[in-house]
């Protein structure tokens, strides 16, 4: 029945089952549009609400002379919020207040102030509200140079970077906005995303039709090859159609805000999405063919998942100095380069030599992944055990 | 005529455990080949070596047609419709789009389920998941059956369905191969059986002969009564060789009998 091992129309079967069963699911259909709609708008609104006071009551012991007005509404961050500056004559009545909600914060301002620039702030929460210090960090500006400098050096001392970015090639220089330069953290962010949801779509397949005792039939269906192969397939065109449901929504944003989306980025980005996705997904399906409950496959899994955000965790470095090494050796290695190497070309030209030596590495391994995994599954997809560890799963597969 | 299955030699492995040792049979067209044993016994490791799901062994094997097999361990995809889960496998098996439609038409009508041709899996009872699983196994009509105990969850009127269907399909041609614990539907329905033991086969032929092997025996032995079975052939030469002495001789057992005799208690690891 099963032939060649290979077998493209087996592997459109599967691969396109899975397209089906995947988008009609409603996991699908909130991971896709509802989640990120209502992470979007939770972010906006949560923004909207962190500035969204009328009042803050401050109160303030000021043995430095401030002179500290009774109230203002000078501050970038809460444009409709008025402060209250309330006097105090003793830390402790400040504290009682605080405890007693009279008022939001007590600022004492020490004597010795422009020697060491300290302010202690008293609070019920762990940081203080950013529009008291903005409001606070002005009126301090305002005392120190009243009377040493002319409005005009005043207004530039209280935003002294107004930056305009120029990126330069070999082809020229172009203007960067503040949105293109967020691109390549976009970027980086879309892959992961898609990379993650792609992953526990597969594994979650897997390990369900597993539970469902399908694979059995499958396997008399079409070898394991194919099986991976139309799965892996059909799991990625699932990835696609959700990535490209996410640009569509971005869409709005890049023609709004006219930012300028680089060609050979989005290229670089599509390519690297499809060797990520290809080297975790393969080595995924080994891996989660072993387990026979999504809680037993999670243990392991997880950590894999984990390790893709470490180029994430070092976009600082990565952005800053592309060039530095542990940018180079993250673009080395096939967990993280797929990351490493679209965040590094998004900020520089990186050298052809470079390129081709992270791609080559990508392909060895998702061809030795492939290999792997295709092994493990054979034994994997047969293997029913409850509460399966990496230890017992290692023990098997070694035995058989 | 030519086996549509031939086994030679079979030896399997798992680690350092001899799950299969040196088995042969054949398997003809139109006929109902019984795999017997205990649980562990090494039936469903052999059935699914034949169906291709494990692909490494040592010794010799020919399939001559394409397979249909019923899997032990039963699953489809509860989420989906009938009609879409038999069109998927219908797919994987080849088959082109009409030769699907008409042979699901064809199977929903004889099992009696064609009413729930656009009904979820999950909203069938187990009996009628178990008759759209038998569906899958036969969808793409094939030369040869694998049927790993198909009578289990079905109710008494839905076992006599499933058998005549069995019996159809023999008469059509169709190699049969049947593993079940069901020995009595074994008896009714089986040309020849296999019985396995540890993994060695013990029992190989036709059902009577099988039976006929084993002979009771009781004689007389220096004043002394002796009760014995042993193999027919050993008994025979007994009764040749002291006639006078003989009080009892018995032949053949039924299939239970004798599996029990033979069989004893199995090694319950799975295979």
């Amino acid at each position: 029945m099963k032939g060649m091992k290979i077998d493209a129309k087996k592997i459109l079967t599967i691969g396109s089952r899975e397209v089906l069963s995947n988008v009609k699911r409603k996991q699908f259909l909130i991971a896709t549009i509802i989640g990120p709609l209502i992470i979007i708008g939770l972010s906006i609104v949560g923004s909207i609400m962190m500035f969204d006071i009328k009042e803050i009551k401050v109160g303030y012991i000021d043995n430095f002379g401030l002179d500290i007005p009774n109230k203002t509404i000078e501050n970038n961050l809460g444009k409709n919020t008025t402060l209250y500056f309330i006097k105090y004559d003793s830390v402790e009545k400040g504290k009682e207040d605080i405890l007693n909600k009279n008022i939001d914060a007590l600022i004492v301002i020490p004597k010795d102030y422009l020697e060491t620039g300290k302010v202690i702030i008293y609070s019920t929460t762990k940081s203080p509200n950013p529009i008291i210090t903005d409001t606070l960090s002005k009126l301090l500006i305002k005392k120190l140079l009243e009377g040493k400098v002319d409005n005009k050096t005043y207004n530039r001392v209280i935003n002294p970077l107004n930056i305009e970015v120029y990126s330069v090639s070999k082809k020229g220089f172009e203007k960067e906005t503040f949105l293109s330069q967020l691109l390549p953290i976009g970027f980086a962010f879309l892959l992961y995303m898609a990379i993650s949801s792609l992953s526990g779509i597969l594994v979650s397949s897997i390990v369900e039709e597993k539970q469902n005792r399908i694979m059995e039939l499958l396997l008399c269906y079409a070898s394991a090859e194919n099986l991976m192969f139309g799965k892996i397939l059909g799991i990625s065109v699932v990835g696609l159609i959700q990535i490209g449901i996410w640009v569509l929504f971005a869409l709005p944003i890049i023609v709004i805000y006219a930012v300028k989306v680089s060609l050979s980025i989005a290229i670089f980005a599509l390519i690297y999405f499809v060797l990520g996705y290809l080297f975790y997904s393969s080595l995924l399906c080994g891996l989660s063919s072993l387990f026979s409950h999504p809680k037993d496959a999670s243990q392991l899994i997880s950590p894999i998942i984990i390790i893709q955000l470490l180029p994430i965790m070092f976009m600082n470095t990565i952005m800053v100095n592309p060039n530095h090494y542990m940018a180079k050796i993250l673009s080395y290695i096939p967990f993280t380069a797929p990351y490493a190497v679209v965040l590094r070309e998004s900020v520089t030209q990186l050298p052809l030599s470079e390129i081709l030596l992270s791609t080559t590495i990508m392909v060895v391994s998702i061809i030795v992944s492939f290999i792997l995994s295709i092994k493990l599954f054979k034994i994997g997809v047969l293997l029913y055990e409850e509460n399966l560890t990496l230890k017992r799963a290692i023990k098997i597969i070694f035995k058989k | 005529m030519k086996p549509k299955i031939v086994v030679k030699n079979l030896t399997k492995y798992f680690g350092d455990k001899k799950v299969l040792d040196n088995i042969s049979f054949e398997v003809y067209e139109g006929e109902i080949f019984g795999l017997l044993g205990h649980n562990g016994a090494g039936k469903t490791t052999t059935l699914r070596i034949l169906a291709g799901i494990i692909e490494e062994y040592n010794g010799y094997i020919e399939v001559n047609g394409r397979i249909g097999y019923l899997p032990e361990e039963r699953g489809l995809y509860r989420d989906e419709k009938v009609v879409d889960v038999l069109k998927f496998f219908g797919r994987l098996a080849g088959m082109k789009k009409d030769e699907i439609n008409k042979s699901i038409d064809y199977w929903l009508n004889k099992l009696k389920i064609a009413n729930y041709k656009n009904f979820k899996i999950k909203e069938l009872s187990k009996g009628n998941q178990q008759k759209v699983q038998f569906i899958v196994s036969v969808i793409h009509n094939p030369d040869i059956l694998i049927l790993d105990e198909p009578f289990s969850g079905l109710d008494v009127v839905n076992v006599k369905l499933l058998k005549d269907i069995i019996f159809e399909l023999k008469n059509m041609g169709k190699a049969i191969i049947l593993s079940t614990h069901q020995l009595e539907k074994v008896e009714k329905l089986c040309d020849r059986v296999l019985i396995l033991k540890k993994g060695k086969a013990v029992h190989y032929g036709k059902i009577e002969d099988i039976c006929k092997k084993i002979a009771y025996i009781e004689y007389l032995e220096n004043g002394k009564l002796i009760k014995k079975e042993m193999p027919y052939n050993e008994a025979l030469k007994i009764l040749k060789n002291r006639a006078e002495d003989i009080i009892k001789f018995e032949v053949g057992y039924s299939l239970e009998e004798l599996f029990l005799k033979e069989i004893g208690e199995g090694d319950e690891d799975r295979c």
